[in-house]
């Protein structure tokens, strides 16, 4: 269920994706063709950029998709050092979910100083709250890690 | 405590960490916000947590990471991997060794469709693997070729560790990008050459394939022409100053993604799959940026790239001697750590060394990328060799270590190559349109 809800906020990032590639070749064809630049488009990437890298996050982590260093791995695995596992991952998960909750401090401060994009004055707080939703996700699926290798 | 011993202390419990399997990212973000506490304020270490994963994502100009790593994946939906290596094999197959040749010009290709070794060495393991075992070549010579022509992703553009490397140094990515353009060719060459060596010294190594009639060849030739137009409209309008880096992703992505629907090979579910993994790839990228930068900071708190810059200088040793100590130091660390940890890891250090010594850092960018490509197919942990070792089950790993040798000393060949030529990177750049 959770690995479904995952999976389905990466393929929403993969949309925004296939849309901004729509996007940056629009804005090519606007600016050679019609002679028209279209001003909101670096913005609008901007904005693209966080969703899809912070809809992609969680699913990532769920799908063993970070990089690690695997020179150990078998020393590792043997039953003296397996606590190992269980213990980065939950400390992995206490700075994430710290992340999560300074992200969404920064996300609520931003949004009393009202900012917002220059050119479509887009507000930007939802963009950041959603980086502090997709860090308590991942430090979620950091906990789950630790509970399967316990 | 010093400032020098608290980073000392910090690289110490990062290496810790990292080798207990944390994710880089991740581990580069925890001892980088410590460190910045110990150092500057808790307050400065929250605020980096809080705000840099937003501010170092949500940047215009790191849109080329998804939309190249988009377009690598629907060139090999699309089957651009298959037809390269048919256009190539049509002309060089019938020669000693000529398979594995068609396979360095056929992943020298792919590399300029995608970004990523892994994605290239998967391709065409899986195209040109079954023919080399079909006319029975040497499995050293068979699986060491595609691990090291796999590599060529990461050198030609686009290049995931290239634009990687001008966002940690700011520079810009497509002088990078087409700095990487001749390096590529003339690793290239010399892989093929030392095939060709390889071939001459052991003939059974490599034997002769089919050789195909006239007609036969220039419609495989015709069939690598899409091919040929996406990387002249992207790579060639970078370097006409046509397109921003950005647009010729976008356009790039596009235009394989039409090819991939012509050739009714994109279905839903291969499209789902290909955004699925673009995004993947995109996020691990970005974890290890976020990481980066947060790192960052504190490595320039505890001055220890500046204090290793002024000893080095002060020993007055010749670029061409700290360029030799930094290739020795990276071999090694290429055994152990993998590409991209290498480069966040190592770059924030050498940078200023190289400043300092008033080495180009563009050049030094594909130095980076060379070694970087050394350290993939390096044992115990080269990532390269695992995945051919995936493609070609049957192999032991020695064998394909030892098959992979050649090539690593040709990749040594190309770095003095370019160590006494630094022109050969650097010419396309400095005459970039703009």
């Amino acid at each position: 269920m959770f690995d479904r809800l995952l999976r389905a906020l990466a393929l929403c990032g993969g949309a925004v994706l296939l849309g901004l590639m729509g996007l940056v070749a629009f804005d090519v064809l606007m600016r050679y063709v019609l002679r028209l630049p279209f001003l909101g488009a670096y913005e609008m990437t901007e904005l693209a950029m966080a969703l899809i890298v912070f809809l992609g996050l969680p699913y990532c982590a769920a799908t063993g998709g970070h990089v690690s260093v695997d020179v150990l791995g078998e020393l590792l695995e043997r039953p003296a050092l397996r606590w190992t596992g269980p213990l980065v991952n939950l400390a992995g998960a206490a700075l994430l979910a710290l992340m999560a909750w300074q992200a969404a401090l920064f996300a609520l401060g931003s949004r009393d100083r009202g900012e917002a994009t220059n050119m479509l004055r887009i507000e930007t707080w939802p963009f950041e709250l959603l980086t502090a939703a997709s860090m308590a996700l991942f430090a979620l699926v950091l906990v789950r890690e630790a509970w399967r290798r316990r | 405590m010093s400032p020098t011993l608290v980073g000392l202390a910090g690289m110490a419990a990062l290496l810790v960490l990292l080798f207990l399997r944390m994710p880089i990212g991740i581990a580069m973000s925890l001892v980088g916000a410590a460190g910045v506490a110990l150092l500057n304020s808790p307050q400065a270490a929250l605020h980096s947590l809080g705000a840099f994963p937003y501010s170092h994502a949500a940047v215009q100009a790191f849109a080329v990471i998804p939309l190249f790593v988009l377009m690598g994946n629907f060139a090999a939906v699309s089957g651009m991997g298959k037809d390269l290596y048919a256009a190539a094999y049509a002309w060089i197959g019938h020669r000693r060794g000529g398979l594995a040749s068609a396979t360095v010009l056929a992943c020298a290709g792919f590399a300029a469709l995608s970004g990523s070794s892994v994605a290239s060495a998967v391709t065409m393991g899986r195209v040109s693997l079954p023919e080399m075992e079909r006319y029975r070549y040497d499995t050293r010579l068979a699986t060491g070729v595609i691990a090291a022509g796999g590599t060529l992703g990461i050198l030609i553009p686009p290049s995931t560790v290239l634009v990687v490397y001008a966002l940690l140094t700011e520079e810009s990515i497509g002088r990078l990008f087409l700095a990487g353009v001749l390096p590529g060719l003339l690793l290239t060459a010399l892989f093929v050459a030392t095939v060709v060596l390889l071939c001459a010294w052991r003939p059974q190594y490599g034997p002769p394939g089919e050789r195909l009639a006239l007609r036969a060849r220039f419609a495989a030739l015709a069939g690598a022409a899409p091919f040929v137009a996406v990387v002249l409209i992207t790579i060639g309008g970078i370097y006409a100053g046509v397109f921003t880096v950005n647009e010729a992703a976008a356009v790039g992505a596009l235009l394989t993604m039409a090819h991939a629907l012509w050739r009714r090979r994109l279905g839903f579910a291969a499209l789902r799959d290909a955004l699925l993994q673009t995004v993947r790839t995109t996020a691990m990228v970005f974890l290890i940026l976020i990481g980066a930068h947060i790192f960052s900071p504190f490595l320039a708190l505890s001055r220890i790239p500046s204090d290793l810059a002024s000893v080095l200088t002060g020993l007055e040793l010749s670029a061409a001697g700290v360029l030799a100590i930094l290739l020795a130091a990276y071999l090694v660390l290429g055994m152990f750590l993998e590409g991209f940890a290498m480069m966040v890891l190592t770059v924030p250090i050498v940078f200023p060394i190289i400043i300092a010594l008033g080495i180009d850092p563009v050049w030094f960018g594909i130095f980076v990328a060379i070694v970087l490509e050394m350290g993939l197919i390096s044992p115990p942990v080269g990532i390269n060799v695992f995945v051919v070792k995936g493609v070609a089950q049957d192999v032991p790993m020695g064998r394909i270590f030892a098959g992979i040798m050649p090539f690593w000393l040709a990749m040594i060949v190309c770095v003095g190559i370019l160590v006494a030529f630094p022109q050969i990177a650097l010419v396309l750049p400095n005459s970039m349109m703009r």
